[in-house]
C-alpha cells in the first residue's frame, strides 16, 4: 500500500470511520494456503470447522459481505467508466464505494460547489430539495431524502452561514450598526443556503408534527435520524427572516433583468422557496393550534397552504422550460452534491428500502397532491365540521383515500385539544346533537345528571372511533379488534343508564333506550367496518371468504338498519307529537326559546340545566328536514343499498356453487370453518348483535331448495334495488355541499358500476347454466370497488 | 502448490457473471493482488496438519483480504469447503478510497496540482461472513502463528 499524500486540512477533521492512513500493523503471516488447504479437505459429512458454541443462529446472523440485499453498503454499482490515462490504455469500470459524509464546504474527498454556484444551479438544487422533501413525506426516513443533498450536513450549513452572515466579525458588526449591512454571497449561493436550510427546516417540523401524533407505522414513515446531526438555528425564526430576505433579494434582482436573461431561473427559485416557506408557516401554524383565535389561525393556515399550491404549480412550466436547456454543468453540480448513498454506513445493516426518487414532475405532481391534502383534510374539516355527524362524513374520506402521514398527524393532533373537539366543541353536547339527529332523546332525560355521567364516559370511546379514522387501513383494523371490546363492555352501561333515567324521569310512558340504541349501532358500524377493512386488505379474498363476508355484512348491515329504522320511529313519533301539541296549545310552546321570568309555563317548559343550555334546542323536532337531515338520509339510503348489494353477491355466489363453478376448498391443515372462527374471533365477545357461528352461516346460506332460476332472480332483484337506492340517494346529494357528502360522487358511480356489472355477469350464468355448460371462467375483480367485487364470467 | 500456480489461482477467482462488470479489476487493484501474492506466503502443510493448523486457530484475530482490496479483521470461528469464513467479535471491514474518483466530475476544475489522496474508511459489524469467491488472502499475527506451530508441535510429539 503506498503511502498517502497529505491534504492541507490534516485530516483533522474527518469522520472517525474515515482514516488518513493506515495503521502501522503487527508483523502478520499469510496463512491462506492452509487455510484453503484445510477447507478443501472438509467433506458433506463434516463440512465446517467451527467452535464449540457455533451454532445455526451464528451463520444466520452473519452479514454476507458483498451481498447486495444483505450489506447495505453494497450499493447498485456506480460502475464509474474512468478515462483512461496516459498509464492506462483501456477503459476499466470498477466498484466506487459511497463516498463518506461531508466534512465542511472544503470537503477532502470533493469540495462543494459554491464559488462557481450560478442561478441555473441554484434553480435546479431547489428543485432537488422539493423532490427530497417528497421522499421524506412518502415515508423515507431522513437518511433516505433529506441528508442525501450535501449541503443540509450540519457541518457544510454552518460553513455556509459563516460564510453568507454579513455580522460575523467585529468590523462588520460596527458597520451594520452604522448602516443596514449589506448582504455577502452571490444570488446563487444565497439561494442554495436558503432552500436547503428551508429543506431541514421542514424537516424537522414535519418529524415532530409526525412523533407527537404518534399514529405513524413503518410504512408511513421513517422516523428514525440515525444519528444524524441537524443544523442548530442561532434564533426563533431564523429560517424565516433568511429567506424572506432571500425572497425579497431575487425580486429586486429579477426586475433589473432583461427580458431573456434568466427569467425563468429567478423566478423558479422564487416561487420553489415561497412554496417551502408557505407550507413551513402553514404546518407550524397548524400543529400548534390553541386558545381562541383558532378559526383565524386555520384560515390563515389555508390561505398559506392554497398560496403554497398555486406556487408549486406554476413551478411546474418553469422547470420544464428550464430542463430543456439544462447544461451539462447544472448535471455534473447535481450529481456533486446529491448523493444518496452518502449516509448508507449510518443505515446499519438490516435490510434496508431502496432509496426511491420519483422523476421531477411526479414529485412536484405528487407534493401538489400531498399539499392539497392538508386543505381539505384539515383546514376544512376543522373549519367546516360543526357536529359529530359531519366530522364522520369529512373524515371518512381521509381514511379511505389514505391521506398523507403528515396531514392525517395535523388532524389527529388538532382532534381534542383545550378540552373540546378541534378546540371549539365540547364532545358531551356533541354526543348528545348527534344522538338527536339520529332519534328522539327528550329533555327529561338530557338534563340528568346520569345522562351527564354517562356521556363523559363515552367521550373517550367516540373520541376513538374518530381517531381510528386518521390510523392507515391496516392499523384500523388491528386497532378495531381493541376498540370493539370496549364498545362490548359501554353496551351494559348503557342500559343501566337508560333503565336509571328511565326511572329518575319518572315517565310512565315504553323505556325507550336511547343509549343503549346508540351504543348498539355505533357497535354494528365498527363490526361492518371490520369485515369490510377484511375484504380490503385481501384478508378475505376467495370466493368462499368473500361469500361469508358479504353474509356476515348483509347480517350486520340488516342489525344496523334494525336500530336505525328504531331510532328513526322514536324522532318521528316525538316530530309527530310536538306538532300535535302545537296546534292544540300554540300559545304555551316555546319552540326552543327559553322562557322569560322564570313562570312556569305547562308540560312544555324548556329548563336549563348546569352547563346543558345548549342541548334543550328543539330545532331537530322541526317537520322541516334540516340539511342535516337529509345528509343522515343519504347516509341511510347508502347503507340500504349496502346492504342489498351484499345480498345479491352471496346469492350470486351461492348460485354459481350449485351451477359447479365453484369447486369446495380443501385443506390438509385447517379448515373452511377454522378460517371463519379466525377471521370473526374479535365478535365472540360481543353480546349485541349475537356472534354468529359457522353452523349458522351453513344454515343461512344454505338455498339449495330454491332452484337456480329462483336464486338467480333473487340476486338480481337484490342488485336492482340496490341500483334504485343509489340513485334515490343522488338525486339528494346534489342538493348537498360536498364536503359532506356521506359517500364521494366517484364511488356512487363505482358502486352503480358494481350493480349493473354483477347483474349484466347473471345473465351470463343463466344463459351458461340453461346451455349446460359447467366450465367457464371466474375472475373477482375488485377494481371497481375495492369493498365488492365484480364477479366476472368468460 | 507453487507460486506461479498460487498467482494463476488468485487471478481466475471464480466470479459470478453478475459480478463481472462490477468486479473487473482495475489495473491498481490487479498490480495490487499480484503485489500481495509475490509477497510470498508460508508453506503448505499436509491436509491434515492444515485441518489441526485450523483447528487450533478457531478464537483468533485474522485479517482477511478480498478481491476488491478490502481487508476484514476479526475473531476467527468457522470455516466451511468453499472457503467462506465467518468472523466475530467486533468485525471491522477497512476499505481504500480515492478521493479522484469522487473528485473526477468536476474536471473543469481539476487542476494540475490536484492530488489524488487514499483515505481509509472503516466499518464495524457484529458478525461478518466472507465468501470465499472473494478471499484472496488471509493473514495472523506473528507472534499468533508461532504459538499455533508450537501447540501442534506438542501435540505431535
Amino acid at each position: 500500500m503506498s503511502e498517502s499524500n497529505i491534504p492541507a486540512s490534516d485530516g483533522k477533521d474527518l469522520p472517525e470511520t474515515v482514516g488518513r492512513d493506515f495503521q502501522p500493523k503487527a508483523a502478520m503471516v499469510d496463512i491462506t494456503t492452509m487455510l484453503k488447504d484445510a477447507a478443501s479437505a472438509l467433506t458433506f459429512e463434516s463440512p465446517m470447522i467451527h467452535t464449540d458454541s457455533f451454532n445455526l443462529q451464528d451463520s444466520m446472523a452473519a452479514l454476507e459481505i458483498m451481498d447486495q440485499k444483505m450489506d447495505c453498503c453494497e450499493v447498485p454499482a456506480s460502475a464509474m467508466l474512468i478515462e483512461p490515462t496516459e498509464q492506462q490504455n483501456d477503459k476499466d469500470e470498477r466498484m466506487i464505494f459511497p463516498r463518506p459524509a461531508p466534512t465542511g464546504l472544503d470537503d477532502v474527498i470533493d469540495a462543494l460547489p459554491w464559488d462557481e454556484l450560478t442561478i441555473e444551479d441554484a434553480a435546479f438544487i431547489a428543485l432537488e430539495n422539493v423532490i427530497r422533501l417528497e421522499s421524506l413525506l412518502s415515508g423515507s426516513s431522513v437518511v433516505e431524502s433529506t441528508y442525501t443533498c450535501l449541503y443540509s450536513h450540519k457541518v457544510v450549513l454552518e460553513d455556509m452561514h459563516k460564510r453568507l452572515d454579513p455580522c460575523m466579525s467585529l468590523t462588520e458588526q460596527m458597520k451594520a450598526i452604522m448602516q443596514t449591512p449589506t448582504q455577502k454571497g452571490t444570488i446563487a449561493q444565497r439561494s442554495v443556503f436558503a432552500s436547503t436550510l428551508l429543506l431541514v427546516e421542514l424537516t424537522d417540523l414535519i418529524r415532530g408534527v409526525i412523533l407527537n401524533a404518534d399514529i405513524y407505522e413503518e410504512e408511513d414513515f421513517g422516523t428514525s435520524t440515525f444519528n444524524i446531526a441537524s443544523f442548530r438555528r442561532p434564533s426563533e425564526g431564523f429560517t424565516l427572516k433568511i429567506v424572506l430576505d432571500e425572497i425579497s433579494s431575487i425580486e429586486e434582482e429579477s426586475t433589473k433583468l432583461d427580458q431573456y436573461d434568466n427569467q425563468d431561473a429567478f423566478e423558479a427559485i422564487r416561487l420553489t422557496l415561497s412554496f417551502q416557506k408557505d407550507l413551513m408557516v402553514a404546518v407550524s401554524s397548524l400543529a400548534r393550534l390553541s386558545g381562541k383565535t383558532i378559526r383565524k389561525e386555520v384560515e390563515a393556515a389555508q390561505q398559506s397552504i392554497k398560496s403554497a399550491k398555486k406556487k408549486l404549480q406554476d413551478t411546474v412550466p418553469i422547470f420544464a422550460r428550464l430542463k430543456e436547456k439544462q447544461s451539462d454543468s447544472v448535471k455534473v453540480i447535481l450529481r456533486r452534491t446529491f448523493d444518496p448513498f452518502v449516509n448508507r454506513p449510518l443505515v446499519g445493516n438490516s435490510p434496508v428500502r431502496t432509496i426511491v426518487f420519483r422523476d421531477a414532475i411526479d414529485a412536484t405532481n405528487e407534493m401538489i397532491r400531498m399539499v392539497d391534502e392538508v386543505d381539505w383534510c384539515v383546514c376544512k374539516v376543522i373549519l367546516k365540521a360543526n357536529s359529530l355527524g359531519r366530522i364522520r362524513r369529512m373524515m371518512r374520506p381521509v381514511s379511505s383515500e389514505s391521506a398523507n402521514i403528515l396531514t392525517r398527524s395535523l388532524l389527529v393532533l388538532n382532534l381534542y385539544f383545550d378540552e373540546l373537539i378541534f378546540g371549539q366543541y365540547s364532545l358531551p353536547e356533541m354526543i348528545v346533537r348527534y344522538m338527536r339527529q339520529l332519534s328522539h332523546v327528550p329533555d327529561s332525560i338530557v338534563n340528568l345528571p346520569t345522562t351527564d355521567a354517562f356521556l363523559n364516559r363515552l367521550c373517550k370511546p367516540v373520541y376513538d372511533t374518530l381517531k381510528l379514522m386518521a390510523l392507515n387501513r391496516n392499523r384500523q383494523r388491528s386497532y378495531l379488534d381493541i376498540m370493539l371490546g370496549d364498545w362490548s363492555a359501554l353496551r351494559e352501561e348503557a342500559y343501566i343508564a337508560d333503565m336509571t333515567n328511565h326511572q329518575d324521569s319518572g315517565s310512565h310512558s315504553e323505556l325507550q333506550p336511547h343509549f343503549s340504541l346508540y351504543v348498539i349501532s355505533t357497535t354494528i358500524e365498527l363490526m361492518d367496518n371490520y369485515v369490510d377493512l377484511g375484504v380490503e386488505l385481501e384478508l378475505l379474498c376467495n370466493e368462499h371468504e368473500l361469500t361469508i363476508a358479504y353474509w356476515y355484512r348483509d347480517f350486520l348491515l340488516s342489525s344496523l338498519l334494525t336500530q336505525l329504522n328504531t331510532m328513526r320511529r322514536y324522532k318521528l313519533d316525538a316530530k309527530k307529537q310536538v306538532h300535535q301539541d302545537a296546534e292544540q296549545f300554540p300559545a304555551t310552546v316555546s319552540g326552543g326559546k327559553p322562557q322569560k321570568g322564570g313562570k312556569k309555563k305547562g308540560k312544555n317548559k324548556v329548563s336549563v340545566a348546569n352547563g346543558a343550555s345548549n342541548r334543550t334546542n328543539r330545532d331537530d323536532l322541526s317537520i322541516t328536514p334540516t340539511v342535516e337531515d337529509i345528509e343522515e338520509e343519504v347516509e341511510y339510503l347508502f347503507l340500504n343499498a349496502k346492504r342489498f348489494l351484499c345480498r345479491g353477491i352471496v346469492r350470486f355466489f351461492v348460485s354459481l356453487n350449485q351451477a359447479g363453478l365453484i369447486k369446495e376448498n380443501s385443506f390438509d391443515f385447517t379448515s373452511n370453518e377454522m378460517i371463519y372462527q379466525k377471521r370473526f374471533e374479535p365478535f365472540i365477545g360481543i353480546h349485541q348483535p349475537p356472534y354468529l357461528t359457522y353452523d349458522d352461516y351453513l344454515k343461512g346460506s344454505d338455498f339449495t331448495k330454491l332452484t337456480q332460476n329462483n336464486l338467480v332472480s333473487a340476486s338480481s332483484d337484490s342488485f336492482s334495488v340496490a341500483k334504485s337506492l343509489i340513485d334515490q340517494a343522488l338525486k339528494h346529494m346534489s342538493k348537498l355541499d360536498p364536503d359532506f357528502l356521506p359517500i364521494q360522487v366517484e364511488e356512487v358511480k363505482q358502486l352503480s358500476k358494481v350493480c349493473v356489472a354483477n347483474s349484466v355477469y347473471l345473465q351470463r350464468l343463466k344463459q351458461l347454466t340453461v346451455g349446460g355448460k359447467t366450465n367457464a371462467k371466474l375472475t373477482l375483480d375488485m377494481a371497481t370497488h375495492r369493498h365488492f367485487c365484480t364477479i366476472k364470467l368468460g | 502448490m507453487n507460486l506461479l500456480a498460487l498467482q494463476i489461482s488468485c487471478q481466475e477467482q471464480p466470479i459470478g457473471p453478475h459480478r463481472i462488470i462490477q468486479h473487473l479489476a482495475s489495473c491498481r487493484d490487479t498490480a495490487f493482488r499480484k503485489e500481495m501474492v509475490e509477497e510470498g506466503s508460508t508453506l503448505p502443510l499436509s491436509s491434515s496438519l492444515a485441518t489441526q493448523y485450523v483447528q487450533e486457530l478457531l478464537g483468533e484475530k485474522i485479517v482477511c483480504t478480498l478481491d476488491d482490496g478490502r481487508t476484514v479483521k476479526g475473531t476467527f470461528i468457522c470455516v466451511d469447503r468453499l472457503s467462506n469464513i465467518i468472523l466475530t467479535n467486533n468485525v471491522v471491514e477497512e476499505r481504500t478510497i480515492h478521493t479522484a474518483d469522487y473528485s473526477q466530475y468536476k474536471k473543469s476544475s481539476l487542476s494540475p496540482s490536484y492530488i489524488d489522496t487514499q483515505l481509509s474508511m472503516k466499518r464495524h459489524l457484529g458478525q461478518a461472513m466472507i465468501p470465499g469467491s472473494r478471499l484472496v488472502k488471509v493473514e495472523l499475527e506473528e507472534t499468533t502463528h508461532e504459538k499455533i506451530l508450537k501447540s501442534l508441535a506438542r501435540e505431535s510429539s
